[in-house]
């Protein structure tokens, strides 16, 4: 799982973190959310990972940056509203997490 | 086992926010035994530490609890204070227009002239509400009253409940010296001064008639102390007060209802939320928007026939990552250049729609069931393209905004009604967010429409009132903080009757 949520926030962010750092904080915040919420989130990552297979016929996070990338515009444009959130969701998470951690938000010049 | 609290209390006041901290400063100052019950903790200044990854606590669900839809992230705070330990202190007296279809449409005579200035006018002296001096006014609030102006637009500055504020702008996290003005400052320390007691992590189950449910979770240990431990309890009083704000309120009845014995169809029902968006741009200067005092002015003159008011804004890394509508490449570009940044949030008036309403789930939780009407769909494209002409005016060069498919700049300012259009705004995608959830419990003057009299009484109860935003019979259009002070003013007076 944890390779899995690298790879989808690396498209997200478009950058590649420090993947100890960021996985904890990641499930610090996932873990601040309701059990209903965690498990949905954590549901759409597998979905996600099916459709990887299904389509590329590898895991999400053995996927080439472009294929991942054009995986989840597919799936943030499918009809299903529920998908389209939870992708938004998921990317929410995935931002929140990165820019949340002090070294990224000093990168990109936020003064405390 | 539930354990039954001996003492016997005048009244319990579910909530400690902008409604319950009122009503518990007024009964208490009256002699009156109060008990408070906060779900939330009881973060003071030292507790707040400017960090949005510890902070997001102080909100349920990190900041967002989302409608069955998905179309709305809310914002509902779970802290002693309620709101008013996050919020920024933008005072607003509620629109005479609004008072005036509140007593005519929904029989709340009540709000005669003389007490809603009276009340409002002692608010502006106990919470220091006042206008920020200029050389308070940070580069974002300038660049936004300058750029509106050239175009046309009325700027008028926000009145503010601060005192002493260092301008370190993490408003929404909790403020560090106590310079926001809110129940967290003023009206709680006096109440329990006054004799209140304060029970936090306390979430209340269930109500009957002179009687509240309980449960208090476990609070960390040398951080929080509580004055009882945890478990699950029962508390008696003469008068049971709810204001657990419009995601709790409405939710406490509803899972309450075989214990009253009473069906209210209502409940829940009429809920507005002051639907919005946080739009950030790229200026093509530096723009240290992260200092100083985030809010100043604003525009309200598209609000009668457009339905939106447009503010400033801001916001830390994290959140605006996320209001940010794309992702990769083009985000991180976006991002790199914060220090650039400009902050404008949109805020559109719905309407108070019956099918719009909090429920509960089999679980008991509260589920906000919400659609955007095409109306105000129509208002928040209006409102960001306003939002756009002040960014380009003000000399940004890049922002990607709801409603629209790509990156916008300045080349792009004559076609900004066609690039930024309803038929690209989808609501899955980007989720509007809500910090001003009204109504679910409106007060009126007969059951057939209203969940509480309009003395705040729930109809049918001898016990039970409300006293929060839940109480609001249709949107405010404002920040509505000072209008649920004035309702639970009224409410705490009724009790005192």
């Amino acid at each position: 799982m944890n390779e899995k949520i690298i790879s989808i926030a690396q498209t997200f962010i478009s950058k590649t973190p420090e993947k100890e750092a960021y996985l904890k904080n990641f499930f610090h915040l996932l873990h601040g959310f309701d059990q209903d919420s965690q498990k949905k989130l954590l549901l759409l990552i597998k979905v996600l990972n099916v459709f990887s297979n299904l389509r590329y016929f590898k895991p999400i996070n053995r996927i080439s940056e472009i294929k991942r990338n054009k995986l989840l515009h597919a799936i943030y444009n499918a009809p299903i509203s529920k998908l389209r959130g939870g992708v938004n969701g998921l990317r929410s998470l995935c931002l929140l997490a990165f820019y949340s951690m002090d070294e990224n938000r000093a990168s990109i010049g936020y003064k405390v | 086992m539930t354990q039954k609290l001996e003492k016997k209390y005048d009244v319990i006041i579910i909530g400690s926010g902008a409604g319950g901290g009122v009503v518990a400063d007024i009964l208490s100052q009256k002699g009156l035994k109060c008990l408070i019950l906060e779900s939330g903790a009881y973060r003071k200044a030292e507790h707040f530490n400017q960090k949005e990854k510890d902070m997001s606590a102080i909100y349920y669900n990190r900041g967002a609890v989302f409608s069955k839809n998905m179309h709305i992230a809310l914002a509902a705070t779970n802290a002693v204070g309620g709101s008013t330990s996050v919020y920024t202190g933008v005072s607003f007296r509620p629109p005479k227009d609004v008072l005036e279809s509140w007593k005519t449409e929904h029989g709340l005579s009540f709000l005669s002239d003389d007490f809603v200035n009276d009340t409002l006018d002692y608010f502006d002296k106990d919470l220091s509400i006042h206008e920020l001096p200029e050389s308070a006014i940070n580069q974002n609030n300038t660049y936004f009253k300058q750029a509106a102006e050239k175009l046309g637009m009325k700027v008028k500055k926000l009145k503010l409940n601060i005192d002493n504020c260092s301008g370190q702008g993490f408003c929404n996290l909790g403020c560090t010296i106590n310079a926001k003005r809110g129940t967290l400052v003023v009206q709680l320390p006096r109440a329990i001064k006054n004799g209140a007691e304060l029970v936090h992590h306390a979430n209340a189950d269930k109500i009957a008639e002179n009687t509240v449910y309980f449960t208090v979770r476990k609070a960390k240990e040398g951080v929080f102390e509580n004055s009882l431990e945890s478990g699950s309890y029962v508390a008696h009083a003469h008068t049971i007060v709810l204001a657990a704000g419009v995601l709790h309120t409405p939710a406490i009845l509803l899972r309450s209802a075989k214990l009253l014995t009473l069906k209210n169809p209502n409940i829940g029902r009429y809920l507005t939320i002051h639907p919005a968006f946080n739009l950030h741009a790229v200026n093509k200067d530096k723009i240290s928007n992260y200092k100083g005092f985030p809010k100043a002015y604003y525009i309200d003159q598209f609000s009668d026939k457009e339905g939106y008011y447009l503010e400033t804004s801001f916001y830390y890394p994290g959140i605006t990552a996320k209001n940010i509508p794309c992702w990769g490449e083009q985000h991180a570009a976006l991002m790199a250049q914060y220090d650039h940044m400009m902050s404008i949030i949109i805020l559109s008036h719905d309407k108070a729609l019956a099918n719009n309403r909090i429920t509960i789930n089999k679980k008991g939780q509260p589920v906000i069931e919400y659609t955007v009407s095409a109306e105000t769909k129509t208002s928040l494209v209006k409102a960001i393209r306003k939002a756009a002409e002040i960014f380009l005016e003000a000399g940004c060069i890049a922002f990607r905004v709801p409603a629209s498919r790509q990156i916008i700049g300045l080349t792009e300012r004559d076609r900004l009604k066609d690039l930024i259009h309803e038929k690209y705004l989808d609501f899955a995608q980007t989720p509007l967010s809500t910090a001003h959830p009204q109504g679910g419990c409106r007060m009126g003057i007969s059951d057939k429409n209203s969940v509480v009299d309009d003395n705040g009484k729930f109809w049918g109860s001898k016990s039970i009132y409300i006293a929060d935003a839940s109480l609001f019979p249709t949107s405010v259009k404002v920040n509505p903080y000072e209008t649920v002070m004035l309702l639970a003013t009224h409410v705490a007076n009724q009790i005192l009757k």
